[in-house]
């Protein structure tokens, strides 16, 4: 099920891009959102939150066109990326006055800032007031008003800037959490290693297009232009590396020590055929893995 | 019911942001104008007390004062949460854009009619005991400054909508273009004009606030020039305020447009 549709979507800001033609649709669950800055990621989400309009196209988030429907927002909990904040409030009751615009109310809302703050672990910190904050507890103060209201769409504009590694673990954690619960939670970073820790599911974005869609592997597998590069060890690292240069679905070899590195463009030929040459030459490998199927790689291949 | 609710806490919180800190402050001393007022206007208008009331009261209140806190306000409505950034968090609520800006307006329009009710009626009380002289038609004049204050307020927040300059351009209007307009009674524009209403007080020319509104006319009593002003400025200022409703919500507000 599409949890939110972009159909031929293009936004400009006078006479810069900001998106161009996009379409496609948001499944269900946790998926990042990839680009290096000034890609128009922070576009994207302002037109899924609806921020923006489109110059051209439709968006549609949760069946509604989010710009001329606010009562989205009441499904829909956001977090920008920008470091804005009435800074002379308390944390708790920041949180408490954008819940109270969500028709919360009394014990309802009560209850509701306590869970939020509960989950972003600032209960304490919650009675200082956030001009005191640290800068990952701004990041976690702005996810808790994003949850207060109990969203089934989350939309988190680069919501680990600023954290240090406890927080930002705990954070992902989170994330996890409330993908597991039957949310949709779409978060956006520049970092690849961060998006690659959340989800496998990701939108890559650069120049204003959507360069790829899908599972990590699923994109690799469509960069066929792309040999894949694969690693191997083994103590006859020598007599392993002829055997495989002799495979009919391998295209380059290259000896380093006891590694070979070496390039395939059928890597499931490969694997499929790696076991037989192992038992029937009595090879021996120690390690086997995939060089270039990490987000990083690919990220470098569209967009390098 | 959410958008009644999203409307009351737009509306209270901007009261609060208008009292607290150094703004509460400054506008607690300017809300003592009406205290001058109280002790200056004088029922004979004569000599001295008429310079007085003519330079400082009408002059000084009307035309500078209430227009420059309605500027000062009124480009804080939307113009804090813009400048703040903070507007990203309000227009992703359940609520209409337009009834948060309209929150907003009237909590800030209320925070300071506020403070002017409490020293004004502090004013008023004080009179007898300090041996003031009397005050020439306080409620006509005090109705006048409010219907005035709320029509530029709901101008100049409507104007911070759309331009970022609000400010700039409604000093320029204070001090530049009120004067002008103030001459153009008959095609109606002089209604929009500071100056006119001051001459419409103090020369008791009441004829002037209607010479271009003919149409109008057959329904004023005569002798009820300030009440009429009134009545126009609360058309005014429905206007001003349903048109700024309307922009804040067909307006996008990029805050920070990440372009490719």
């Amino acid at each position: 099920m599409s949890i939110a549709r972009f159909d031929g979507v293009a936004k400009w800001y006078g006479r810069v891009i900001g998106l161009v033609d996009v379409s496609l649709e948001l499944p269900a669950g946790v998926i990042g959102l990839l680009g290096p800055n000034g890609a128009g990621k922070s576009t994207f989400l302002k037109l899924l939150t609806g921020q923006l309009f489109p110059s051209q196209g439709k968006v549609e988030v949760l069946g509604c066109d989010p710009f001329r429907t606010p009562s989205i927002y009441r499904r829909l909990g956001f977090c920008p990326e920008q470091d804005a904040f009435y800074e002379s409030m308390r944390g708790r009751d920041f949180v408490r006055y954008l819940g109270a615009y969500q028709g919360l109310s009394g014990g309802t809302l009560t209850r509701a800032v306590d869970a939020a703050l509960e989950r972003v672990g600032l209960v304490e910190e919650s009675k200082r007031r956030i001009r005191t904050y640290s800068k990952g507890m701004r990041q976690r103060i702005k996810l808790a008003q994003a949850i207060v209201h109990d969203p089934e769409l989350l939309v988190l504009d680069e919501p680990l800037t600023g954290m240090d590694p406890v927080g930002r673990r705990k954070t992902i954690d989170l994330m996890a959490e409330l993908g597991a619960e039957g949310r949709t939670v779409l978060v956006s970073s520049h970092v690849l290693h961060e998006v690659e820790s959340m989800t496998r599911e990701v939108v890559l974005i650069y120049q204003g297009r959507v360069r790829a869609h899908g599972t990590v592997s699923e994109i690799r597998s469509y960069l066929d232009r792309y040999p894949y590069r694969m690693l191997v060890r083994s103590p006859q690292a020598r007599d392993l590396a002829r055997a495989l240069l002799a495979l009919d679905s391998v295209t380059g070899v290259s000896l380093e020590g006891d590694r070979i590195h070496l390039t395939t463009l059928k890597p499931d030929e490969l694997c499929a055929a790696l076991p037989s040459l192992v038992l029937d030459r009595d090879f021996v490998i120690e390690e086997f893995d995939a060089e270039d199927a990490s987000l990083d790689a690919i990220f470098e291949y569209l967009v390098g | 019911m959410t958008q009644i609710r999203g409307f009351l806490v737009a509306l209270q919180q901007a009261a609060l942001d208008a009292l607290r800190g150094r703004r509460g402050l400054v506008l607690l001393l300017i809300s003592l104008v009406p205290m001058l007022i109280a002790f200056f206007a004088d029922g004979d208008r004569s000599g001295l007390r008429n310079f007085v009331y003519h330079n400082l009261v009408l002059n000084v209140a009307f035309q500078f004062v209430i227009p420059f806190c309605a500027l000062l306000l009124g480009a804080s409505v939307l113009g804090d949460e813009l400048e703040g950034r903070t507007i990203t968090y309000l227009f992703t609520r359940p609520v209409d854009r337009g009834l948060i800006y309209l929150g907003r307006l009237f909590g800030t329009g209320i925070a300071f009619s506020v403070l002017l009710a409490i020293t004004l009626s502090a004013a008023l009380h004080l009179r007898p005991v300090l041996n003031a002289p009397p005050w020439l038609d306080p409620f006509g004049t005090v109705k006048l400054a409010v219907g005035v204050f709320w029509v530029y307020l709901a101008i100049f927040a409507g104007v911070r909508t759309i331009l970022k300059r609000a400010l700039l351009v409604g000093m320029l209007y204070i001090l530049v273009l009120d004067l002008f307009i103030s001459h153009m009674v008959y095609i109606g524009l002089a209604q929009f004009s500071i100056w006119h209403h001051v001459a419409v007080i103090y020369t008791e020319d009441f004829e002037r606030t209607y010479r271009g509104l003919r149409f109008l006319r057959q329904a004023i009593p005569e002798g009820a020039a300030a009440s009429e002003s009134v009545r126009f400025l609360a058309v005014a200022f429905g206007l001003a305020a349903f048109l700024g409703a309307w922009f804040t919500r067909t307006r996008e507000y990029p805050v920070a447009g990440a372009v490719a």
